[in-house]
């Protein structure tokens, strides 16, 4: 039973991850309309940029997260304008969006082996340590995880509901036009949502470093996680996709119980396709 | 000459692979990301067949056929359950993941890791089809064959029907056309066609294993049907002789091979992001229903562009 708990434990902390990344990626799909594959590219470009100024370089930590951060935006903002604000600004379908960021993603992830090799980047172990509460494993990188999730969600939640801005955004996720109508630049909000999510990846990206290991096979990973989320959720459906990806590590966690390991996230995307049989639009679908 | 050989068989392994996702993209206007996929069942299924029952290659292409056929249900039925663009591209991202998977860890019939190897060389009416020429000439009449085949179903009623419900789905509906069932039968078909390319791989290379059927591949299937244009005759066809032709000629320049892997899939993936941005139609497109496939309709954009 303690080994259950260990696991849904461990679970549950990584699903935190899963959920800051998918939030992100909801955030951006809901209110630009792009297809964020290339998010598993930012997230691997915030880890790495991390590792390059915290591990390898030795500075401090909250150097590295600062670098990371930078990196990040700075990564975002050159596919945004080299290559989304183009095809938005001729109002291309969602294939086109979603071909063109997987293309990037592709292209950051080969980029970054070339780099830094394709085998795991060396990591401390310092956050797999933990405590042991009644017999249940709870590590270091578990809490921060959990806790670093909660503080951003509670933070995005209350600028989304009580801000001008956070207002105006969710306007422009259900209406663009009405936003365009009141006189406000859509563009410049949709840059805004788009930043918000891009910086989303950074908290995940280092922490998962941390517990889980880096390497350029973990961007694909992480974002398919993370669409799968923002699907199941319901599109548009912030609540919804972080429910799902807690609910991914959740059940990717626990399903090492009965399961062999190398089963657990095959088992998580079946989960998913039940989900899909039962409510075809999302868990939380919208009323539009 | 082996090695070329070896590249022709690829290479015609590929024309297939971007004449299935064709199929699907451009007919029928469903994205899946899971092609690589079945491209791994036909070549798994293959050498299954050949390692405990006949090395015959015809019945290799029929249950591989059969079997990718199979293997899309449990995919596209749940998938297709939306109506949204994005639920099917999702939902062929996870089962992709899912059966990669399946390939590596169901060790007693993959052989995890490992792979399968030492089969038999296959046979047609006990004629041995040995790589080279003769698994060249097999290849050519079977992707002779797959064409022909896509040719015909995309210009039947059939196709149109795809096409009126993938152009405007309650228009066709009201004509009578059942577009969900139509796009079952679709992807079942693109499936069985991709797993065919999955046999001429096994036969080849002789030797399978998780690696070759990855995201990747299908990322690589996807350049191609992107880079000659969607929805044409020509432009899966052109696409995958030049994606297979390009890094052929590159293994001839010297660059250290722990990095030609990767300088491949980047090449490939700005192709795949310039051909979009710049010439969404691809070299051999232009056709006004590429266009319309990709520039939405007005009713589209009011509703945000997530469905056609």
């Amino acid at each position: 039973m303690t080994l259950f708990l260990s696991l849904a434990v461990g679970g549950l902390a990584s699903g935190c991850l899963y959920a800051l990344v998918a939030v992100g990626f909801s955030l951006i799909f809901g209110m630009t309309r792009i297809f964020h594959v290339s998010q598993g590219g930012v997230f691997l470009v915030a880890g790495y940029a991390y590792y390059w100024v915290s591990i390898d370089h030795h500075r401090p930590i909250v150097v590295g997260i600062i670098a990371s951060i930078i990196a990040s935006i700075a990564i975002g903002l050159l596919i945004y304008v080299l290559v989304y604000r183009r095809m938005l600004n001729s109002n291309r379908e969602f294939f086109s969006l979603f071909i063109g960021s997987f293309g990037v993603l592709v292209v950051i992830q080969n980029v970054i082996s070339m780099m830094f090799g394709v085998a795991p980047v060396p990591f401390p172990s310092s956050l797999l340590d933990g405590v042991h509460a009644g017999g249940v494993q709870i590590t270091y990188g578990d809490m921060v995880g959990v806790a670093s999730a909660v503080v951003l969600t509670v933070l995005m939640a209350w600028f989304l509901r009580y801000t001008v801005a956070g207002t105006r955004l969710r306007a422009l996720s259900d209406n663009p036009e009405l936003v365009r109508d009141y006189g406000l630049d859509i563009n410049r909000y949709r840059l805004l949502a788009y930043t918000l999510g891009t910086i989303l990846a950074v908290p995940g990206a280092i922490i998962y470093a941390y517990t889980q290991g880096l390497s350029p096979a973990a961007g694909p990973d992480i974002v398919t996680i993370a669409i799968v989320a923002c699907v199941a959720g319901g599109v548009g459906s912030l609540v919804g996709s972080g429910l799902v990806a807690l609910g991914y590590g959740l059940i990717s966690g626990i399903a090492v119980y009965w399961f062999p390991g190398a089963w657990s996230e095959a088992i998580a995307f079946v989960a998913f396709f039940i989900l899909l049989l039962v409510r075809p639009d999302g868990l939380f679908e919208s009323a539009r | 000459m082996a090695y070329f050989e070896t590249v022709v068989v690829l290479g015609i392994a590929s024309i297939i692979l971007a004449v299935s996702l064709d199929l699907l993209i451009g007919v029928a206007g469903l994205f899946s990301a899971a092609v690589g996929v079945f491209y791994g069942v036909g070549a798994y299924v293959a050498s299954l067949i050949w390692l405990h029952w006949t090395s015959d290659l015809v019945v290799a292409l029929i249950a591989a056929f059969i079997a990718g056929g199979l293997l899309a249900i449990p995919f596209v039925v749940p998938a297709l359950r939306s109506k949204k663009d994005v639920t099917f591209v999702v939902a062929s991202l996870a089962f992709a993941s899912i059966v990669g998977e399946v390939f590596a860890s169901w060790n007693s019939v993959t052989g995890g890791y490992t792979g399968l190897y030492g089969f038999p060389i296959a046979t047609v009416f006990n004629i041995q089809i040995s790589p080279g020429l003769p698994l060249v000439i097999a290849s050519v009449i079977l992707v002779v064959i797959v064409i022909a085949g896509k040719e015909l179903l995309a210009r039947s009623a059939w196709g149109l029907d795809l096409r009126a419900t993938r152009d405007d789905e309650r228009a066709a509906s009201s004509l009578g056309v059942r577009g969900s069932w139509l796009r079952i039968q679709v992807a079942v078909v693109a499936s069985g066609m991709a797993a065919l390319a999955g046999v001429l791989y096994a036969a080849q290379v002789g030797y399978v294993d998780p690696s070759s059927f990855t995201l990747g591949e299908s990322e690589l299937i996807a350049a191609m049907v992107v880079l000659g244009g969607l929805g044409s005759f020509y432009g899966p066809v052109v696409g995958a002789i030049l994606l297979t032709a390009i890094p052929a000629g590159l293994t001839f320049v010297t660059i250290d091979p722990a990095y030609l892997g990767l300088i491949e899939q980047t090449a490939f993936g700005l192709i795949i992001v310039i051909i979009i941005v710049v010439r969404p139609e691809g070299i051999m497109g232009g056709l006004g229903r590429v266009r319309a496939r990709l520039r939405p309709l007005e009713i589209s954009r009011r509703r945000g562009g997530d469905s056609v």
